[in-house]
């Protein structure tokens, strides 16, 4: 039977990629049947973004909230079916979605309201594809959802246990407005200064600050250039701004891949929907790979996208952040890509539909 | 100290929305370590990511998708009140009764103190104090799992003087208590009190003495170990790692 209704749950990482990359994957089900039903579940304050999109939401509480994992620690295994069930069994969806979390008892639930259950896997880090295969939930999982290129991760490099339940979704990456191009430019460019964008993700992660702070350094040795930082909106501190500087801080930009575009140069983590949004929008980069938390490896990603003359790899130095500018700039040392406009979003969803039938 | 705060809306443009923001703000200065779940089927425009609040939404109606709605909201209602055990549950405005009396037919415990909220925020204010005040001093929340840092350096940052409470969790039901003896030692990384447990919900009596010994755990999380005295009553294993962990005292001078 042919998936009518689906129930999405992003969980909230410390970034923001959970929540952005389920949206596109509901768009594009959208721009390809419009008569589909789609509700989410997410525990992100940002949920508004869901809503903006179109999409009923609800926002559940936040394990990654500094308290989170404590308030929920109560019955930690009760907390998602208890909360969860009741929206289950009054939607009633033909698929529950999830990016990602795996739970028996949860993923039970779901189908005891008739669901089939979809897990998205961006590419782990090994010991956490062993430790998925090794989960019990696992086992509850219809689908495993693979968010890349099939050369990145395909389904052959999944565990064998999962394998024959693996499907290649491709990558998922928000699609380029190129009118909304144009209007950041005009909004972030001064002339034929330099624009260097910097995007860390939600802004969350402890190693996001420290590159924030090789930014800062470097931007105070450019003058001559515009920097506009986005500090992604988990960032705790007060965003400061000082009209004077060549820095325009931002907490959050809803169209950070067409700022991608307009900008000479992007300054970045490796975080999956980031390398994902510079591919299409084909601006050099610099990529700052967070190495010490995260359950995906970015020191690969990182190094994929160098390989592939997309982008420089940079250590978490503001020296070597200045060399990688001026080579890119002055010495083109990654030439820009034209950006992929016009990807059509409903083939998107008719594989992501495909997959979940 | 957990407050469950329900209102039928959040919007700063409803008296209900603006009464919870006069409420939320005085939660903030008065019981700064207080963490608050808001619970409401109309949320704010934007929501800000605060250390010691979160915000839950319900299914509604206007959404056009639940069947039953009002019935699946009552249900998350109930199971969020179940999983945090709220000191109190403020229901700030008339809309959030009704919302309250969703979820009586599914749990009549878990809610705590019970404070409705209707009136002026001063009169409110102070109901809501008088109601807190009476049994919570200053409270200091921290969590095995989410404390980073130097033990010694946290409790002096607190300012905690002698006293740490324990809400035990988990296996014990709801809301158990215990008596501290006494802060043994302080010392770079690690913490040592002398306790008494007791389960005041099930057995008002002792049910174990020991030492409590917090420590710097070598992922940089904070660890917790009991050893009973009398190792008797008190399942030091899994119970444990469920502790709803908390240094409460009077702050020094």
């Amino acid at each position: 039977m042919a998936t009518q209704k689906i129930f999405i749950y992003a969980i909230n990482g410390t970034g923001m990629g959970h929540l952005n990359r389920t949206l596109v994957l509901a768009r594009a089900a959208r721009a390809f049947r419009s008569d589909i039903e789609i509700v989410f579940a997410v525990a992100s304050p940002m949920f508004w973004l869901v809503d903006k999109a179109g999409f009923p939401v609800v926002k559940v509480m936040d394990r990654s909230h500094a308290f989170g994992s404590q308030v929920c620690s109560i019955d930690r295994k009760k907390y998602l079916d208890a909360v969860f069930e009741p929206m289950l069994l009054s939607f009633q969806p033909d698929a529950f979605v999830v990016d990602l979390t795996i739970d028996t008892r949860l993923f039970k639930t779901a189908k005891r309201s008739g669901a089939r259950v979809a897990a998205i896997v961006r590419k782990p880090k090994p010991q956490t594809l062993l430790e998925l295969a090794l989960d019990a939930g696992s086992r509850q999982v219809d689908r495993f959802l693979l968010p890349h290129p099939v050369e990145e991760f395909s389904v052959k490099d999944l565990p064998l246990n999962l394998r024959g339940r693996g499907r290649q979704l491709g990558p998922v990456v928000k699609a380029i407005q190129e009118e909304r191009v144009a209007a950041m430019t005009q909004k972030y460019r001064q002339g034929s200064r330099p624009l260097v964008v910097v995007a860390v993700g939600g802004g969350g992660y402890e190693e996001s600050r420290g590159t924030v702070a090789v930014v800062e350094h470097a931007a105070r040795e450019t003058p001559e250039m515009d920097w506009v930082i986005v500090h992604g909106p988990y960032l705790s501190d007060q965003i400061d701004q000082n009209p004077q500087s060549n820095v325009t801080r931002l907490r959050f930009e809803h169209e950070l891949i067409e700022l991608c575009v307009a900008a000479d140069v992007v300054v970045c983590n490796a975080g999956y929907n980031t390398i994902r949004e510079l591919e299409s929008a084909g601006t050099p980069a610099i990529v700052i790979p967070i190495r010490g938390t995260g359950r995906d490896d970015q020191q690969e990603r990182a190094q994929l996208f160098e390989q592939a003359g997309r982008g420089l790899v940079c250590a978490l130095d503001s020296q070597q952040l200045l060399r990688h500018l001026h080579s890119i700039l002055h010495e083109r040392r990654v030439v820009r890509q034209p950006p992929r406009l016009g990807v059509p979003l409903a083939d998107l969803g008719r594989e992501f539909l495909a997959t979940l039938d | 100290m957990t407050l469950l705060i329900c209102t039928a809306s959040a919007r700063a443009d409803t008296p209900d929305g603006a009464l919870l923001g006069e409420l939320l703000h005085a939660i903030d200065a008065r019981y700064p370590f207080a963490f608050s779940i808001v619970v409401t089927p109309e949320p704010p425009a934007s929501i800000e990511r605060a250390p010691h609040r979160d915000w839950v939404t319900l299914p509604s109606n206007q959404q056009g998708v639940w069947r039953d709605a009002a019935v699946c909201a009552g249900r998350m209602l109930s199971a969020y009140a179940r999983q945090l055990s709220p000191v109190a549950t403020l229901l700030v405005g008339q809309g959030a009764v009704p919302l309250r009396q969703l979820c009586g037919a599914e749990a009549q415990v878990g809610f705590g103190t019970e404070v409705i909220i209707e009136s002026t925020a001063e009169d409110a204010l102070q109901r809501l104090y008088q109601a807190l005040d009476r049994s919570l001093p200053a409270v200091f929340v921290i969590s095995n799992a989410t404390a980073r840092g130097d033990v010694a350096q946290l409790v002096e940052k607190h300012r905690i003087q002698s006293a740490i409470s324990l809400y035990w969790t988990g296996a014990f039901s709801s809301r158990c208590s215990e008596v501290v003896e006494q802060v043994l030692t302080v010392t770079t990384g690690m913490v040592k009190v002398q306790i008494r447990v007791r389960d005041l919900l099930h057995n008002p009596a002792v049910v174990a003495r020991g030492l409590i010994r917090l420590s710097h755990h070598s992922k940089g999380r904070l660890q917790l170990s009991f050893a009973a005295e009398d190792g008797a009553a008190l399942r030091t294993g899994k119970t444990m790692s469920h502790i709803f962990f908390s240094l409460q005292g009077k702050r020094r001078p």
